[in-house]
């Protein structure tokens, strides 16, 4: 009966833990719902997407559908995106209680955020599985609402301010970029890396449409793939990271 | 308006909700342990920022049904307002009015 009474306790408290989260989440979700129908997606694909509680994801997934990227391509894209989420997923690991059964581990897993893994990460002890799965709740509800309310505004604007609103998905993805390129150089580095071979890749595609292995290389998701490993892999070989968790 | 056939948009989607959730639930299920690799622990660290700055550049600069000068000027507001620590929200709808006024500037000194 105690052991019941914390079981609740802890996902009540992580309940509330997660709450701004999921208030945070509300406008971001709101933005990437707009940018989506700026696109010329369709209200359904916003909101099926939107189940997937990831910016970056949603963003990489319509800009590769965008040029009709292939779905092996958009796979391998977006699993190079969510490499880092395998990072938090270890760290996670290192700090659940014991004996935890593994389909609630599984659960836990879905439930990582950024946010919400800094959420938990911050406490001391043990994180209990009921204390993160309580945690996860509001961002998932609450990015889903919001993708949805955003992608009914997106409908209802008038077209110059949707257009307007593409420069939000950029911005998000420079909010992402400009605050770690100020704090760490090899991440700097990363970045004017990859921005130059993308330019360059850009401005040699139309050029490489004719042989199939080039055409290939040079479409948007596997370059995408090659380019960013090799870019992460040049910076990583001279700049290797002091501490596993720096990120984090 | 959909740009695609509704069976390429479903199955992009799934696809999508698969890579998510696949790597931030099975490490967890399935390894224990730490990585201990110093390359491949700065690997996971870089990739990241280069997978987002392709995503950004060159497109950044090549937002369709805008001209050059509010495109640019919405990414330098972009980057000065998240230069300066501000949050998600803030550089986004910043970036975005900037270019608005911009465009709506244009389309006045045109009418005129």
């Amino acid at each position: 009966m105690k052991n019941n009474l914390k079981v609740k306790s802890d996902f009540l408290v992580g309940l509330r833990d997660g709450l701004p989260i999921g208030l945070g989440y509300l406008p971001i979700a709101f933005t990437v719902g707009m940018g989506i129908i700026a696109k010329g997606f369709s209200f359904l694909t916003n909101a099926l997407s939107s189940l997937s509680i990831t910016a970056m994801g949603t963003i990489t997934m319509t800009s590769l559908m965008a040029s009709g990227e292939t779905y092996l391509g958009i796979f391998m894209a977006l699993l190079l995106l969510n490499l880092r989420h395998v990072v938090l997923s270890l760290a996670l690991s290192q700090r659940l209680e014991r004996n935890v059964p593994v389909i609630k581990k599984f659960l836990v897993g879905l439930g990582i955020t950024d946010e919400s893994f800094a959420v938990a990460i911050s406490k001391s002890g043990e994180i209990t599985a009921n204390y993160f799965i309580g945690v996860a709740v509001f961002p998932w509800i609450c990015w889903v609402v919001g993708a949805i309310a955003g992608s009914i505004a997106g409908d209802i604007l008038p077209q110059k301010v949707t257009v307007a609103m593409q420069m939000a998905i950029y911005g998000m993805l420079l909010y992402a970029l400009v605050p770690s390129a100020k704090k760490s150089r090899p991440a700097l580095y990363t970045i004017v890396l990859a921005g130059i071979l993308s330019t360059l890749i850009r401005w040699l595609r139309p050029f490489c449409s004719g042989n199939k292995v080039t055409a290939f290389v040079f479409s948007p998701s596997i370059s995408l793939v090659l380019g960013s490993i090799l870019s992460a892999t040049i910076i990583a070989l001279k700049f290797p990271t002091h501490n596993c968790n720096e990120r984090s | 308006m959909e740009i695609h056939n509704v069976t390429y948009n479903l199955v992009c989607i799934l696809i999508l909700i698969l890579a998510t959730y696949a790597t931030r639930a099975l490490p967890i299920t399935i390894v224990k342990g730490k990585i201990k690799n110093r390359f491949i622990s700065s690997l996971l660290d870089y990739i990241p920022f280069a997978v987002i700055s392709f995503l950004t550049f060159p497109h950044v600069f090549e937002i369709k049904g805008m001209n050059i000068i509010p495109n640019l000027a919405g990414f330098l507001a972009a980057v000065f307002l998240s230069y300066k620590g501000k949050n998600l929200l803030i550089v986004a709808l910043g970036a975005t009015l900037v270019s608005l006024v911009l465009m709506t500037c244009q389309d006045y000194l045109y009418i005129c």
